[in-house]
C-alpha cells in the first residue's frame, strides 16, 4: 500500500477508535461543552439581556448579538479532550507500541486533530439550536448555520493546538487542565458581549487588537445579514497562523517522543 | 498535644488552633486555590462589566443609580462563591488517607477538623475580598462609610464563603474524592448571575427576577451594597445575616451528618 494511502487508513483508525471513546463518554466530550455554554448565554442573557433596549444597539435582542458567540464558545469551553486522550496514550505505552508497527505515528496525531474537528460540530451545532430557539436571528438560513458551523471547526482546530502543544512539551494533566481558562480573557476583550461603540477606548483597542475578534465578527456577519469576507479572511488567517506556530512545535515534541529510544 | 490541653474547653480550643494552622500551612505551600483563585474571577468582571455593561443604567426602569457604584459592592460578594470548596479537598484527602479515623483515638471531637478548616475558609477569603475592593475604587466604586462599611462588607462576604462550603464539605465527606468538589465549582455561577449582585430587580426578565429574589445570596449582596452605598444599620444587615445563619446551619448540619455517618460506618 503506498504510503499516503497507508497514512490515511492508519489516521481513520485513529479517528475511529477516539471516536468510540468519546461516544462512550459523551458527557465530557458533547453535552459539557454544549450545557457550559448554553449556560453562560441564558445567563447573560437574563442579566444583561436588556442593554438591548439601549440607543444603538445594533440588532433586534441581546441574543442576536451574542448567538454567534455561543456558538464559537462551545469550542473553547470543550478544548483539550483529545490533547488529554493523547497523554493517556503516552502514559498507557500505546504510543510506544504504535512505534512496533509500521504505521506513521504522525496518523495518531492527525486522527486525533481530525476528530477534535468533528467533535466541535456537535456543541456548535447544539448551541446554535438553542440560541434560534431562543429567538436569535439567522437570515441566511442552513447555508449560514452551516457557515458559522465551519468557523467553529476551524476554531477548533486552531484551539486545540495550544493544548496539544501544552501536553506533549509538559506531559501533565494538569497543565493541559489549566489552560482551560485562557478562553475567558480571549472571549471578554473582544466583541463577543457589545459592539465595539458601547467600549471605552482602552477596551475597545484591546478587542480591535484581539486575533479572535475577527472570526467572531465573521460568524456574526454571516447570521446578521452579509457575510463579511474581509473579517473571515483576517480570522481565518489568524486561525492557521495559530494552528501552524502550535502544530510546529507540538509536532517536534511529539517527533522526539515517538523517535527517542 | 499536652494532657492538660487535651481535656475541656481549652484542649479544643488548642486543636482548633492546630487544625487552622495545619491548613494554613498547606494553603501558604499551594496558595493559587486558597489566595488567588477566589478573587480572579472577581477581578476579571470589576474590569470587564464596569466597561462592557455600565450603559443598562440607561435601560429604562434601570434603579440602581451609577453602574459602576452598584457593581463592586455585588461583585466583591462573588469572591465566597467563584473561589470555593478550597479547605474541603483537604477534608476528603485526609477521610481517604485515615486521618481522620486515627484522630478518633484522640480526645478532641472529630468536629473539630471542620470547624478548624471553616475559620480558616472564612480567614482565606480577606486578601481576594481586599483586592476586589481596592480594584473596584480605580474603576468606579463608592463607600460613603469608611472603614465601617468596609469592615461589614469583608464580615458578609467570610460568611458567605463558611455558609457556602459546607456545601463542597458534604459532597467532599461522601465522597471522598478531593477532584469533586471542585467539580461543584459552576454551581457559584447561577448563585451569583441570578441575585441582584450585577443588575437591580427592575432589569431582569420576570424569570430571572423571581429566582433572584429567592435566592439567599441576594439580600447578602443587598447589606453589602448598603454597607458601602446606604445606611450601614440598615435593615438589609439584618436580613443578611439572619439568612447567612441559617444557610450556616442547614449547610455544616449536611457536613456534619455526613462526617458522623461516615465515622459511624467506618
Amino acid at each position: 500500500m503506498p504510503a499516503p494511502r497507508r497514512f490515511v487508513r492508519d489516521m481513520g483508525l485513529v479517528f475511529t477508535r477516539t471516536a468510540k471513546e468519546a461516544i462512550g463518554n459523551a458527557g465530557l466530550a458533547f453535552v459539557a461543552p454544549t450545557l457550559l455554554a448554553v449556560f453562560l448565554i441564558v445567563l447573560f442573557q437574563g442579566v444583561y439581556g436588556k442593554i438591548a433596549d439601549t440607543t444603538g444597539w445594533p440588532a433586534d435582542q441581546f441574543i442576536d448579538w451574542v448567538a454567534p458567540g455561543g456558538v464559537l464558545l462551545s469550542v473553547f469551553v470543550g478544548a483539550g479532550y483529545t490533547a488529554g486522550g493523547l497523554l493517556r496514550d503516552a502514559e498507557s505505552g500505546y504510543l510506544d507500541r504504535i512505534r512496533l508497527l509500521p504505521a506513521n505515528p504522525a496518523a495518531v496525531l492527525a486522527g486525533k486533530v481530525a476528530f477534535e474537528a468533528a467533535r466541535a460540530v456537535v456543541p456548535a451545532t447544539g448551541v446554535l439550536l438553542v440560541a434560534l430557539a431562543l429567538g436569535a436571528d439567522n437570515r441566511n438560513g442552513i447555508p449560514g448555520a452551516l457557515g458559522v458551523v465551519a468557523i467553529a471547526v476551524a476554531l477548533s482546530v486552531a484551539w486545540n493546538g495550544i493544548f496539544y502543544l501544552s501536553a506533549l512539551a509538559t506531559r501533565n494533566h494538569a497543565a493541559v487542565l489549566g489552560l482551560q481558562p485562557l478562553f475567558m480573557p480571549v472571549i471578554m476583550f473582544s466583541t463577543f458581549w457589545v459592539p465595539a461603540r458601547f467600549m471605552p477606548g482602552w477596551y475597545e483597542a484591546a478587542a480591535t487588537w484581539n486575533p479572535f475578534t475577527p472570526t467572531l465578527d465573521a460568524a456574526r456577519s454571516i447570521l446578521l445579514g452579509t457575510a463579511d469576507w474581509g473579517a473571515l479572511g483576517v480570522g481565518l488567517s489568524a486561525l492557521a497562523a495559530l494552528a501552524v506556530v502550535t502544530y510546529g512545535l507540538a509536532g517536534r515534541h511529539y517527533a522526539t517522543a515517538t523517535t527517542a529510544d | 498535644m499536652s494532657s492538660s490541653a487535651s481535656t475541656g474547653r481549652g484542649g479544643q480550643g488548642a486543636a482548633l488552633s492546630l487544625v487552622f494552622r495545619r491548613q494554613a500551612a498547606a494553603a501558604g505551600r499551594d496558595p493559587g486555590p486558597f489566595f488567588v483563585l477566589p478573587a480572579m474571577p472577581a477581578l476579571l468582571m470589576t474590569v470587564v462589566f464596569t466597561a462592557l455593561f455600565d450603559r443598562i443604567s440607561e435601560v429604562p426602569g434601570y434603579d440602581g443609580g451609577d453602574y459602576d457604584a452598584f457593581l463592586i459592592p455585588g461583585v466583591v460578594v462573588l469572591v465566597a462563591l467563584l473561589g470555593a470548596g478550597a479547605t474541603s479537598t483537604s477534608v476528603a484527602a485526609d477521610l481517604r488517607s485515615g486521618y481522620f479515623d486515627r484522630l478518633r483515638l484522640l480526645p478532641p471531637p472529630p468536629v473539630t477538623q471542620l470547624i478548624g478548616r471553616l475559620l480558616f475558609e472564612a480567614v482565606r477569603l480577606l486578601p481576594g475580598t481586599v483586592a476586589v475592593l481596592a480594584l473596584g475604587f480605580l474603576f468606579g466604586g463608592q463607600n460613603r462609610n469608611g472603614m465601617a462599611g468596609l469592615a461589614a462588607v469583608v464580615v458578609l462576604v467570610c460568611l458567605l464563603g463558611v455558609a457556602y462550603s459546607g456545601v463542597f464539605y458534604a459532597v467532599a465527606i461522601r465522597t471522598q474524592d478531593p477532584q469533586t468538589p471542585f467539580q461543584l465549582q459552576p454551581l457559584g455561577l447561577p448563585l451569583a448571575f441570578l441575585s441582584t449582585a450585577l443588575v437591580p430587580l427592575a432589569v431582569m426578565p420576570t424569570w430571572a427576577e423571581t429566582l433572584a429574589r429567592y435566592n439567599p445570596v441576594t439580600p447578602v449582596v443587598d447589606a453589602s451594597r448598603g454597607a458601602l452605598l446606604g445606611d450601614l444599620w440598615s435593615h438589609e444587615l439584618l436580613v443578611a445575616l439572619a439568612v447567612l445563619a441559617g444557610v450556616i446551619v442547614v449547610t455544616q448540619a449536611l457536613a456534619w451528618r455526613a462526617l458522623h455517618s461516615h465515622l459511624a460506618g467506618s
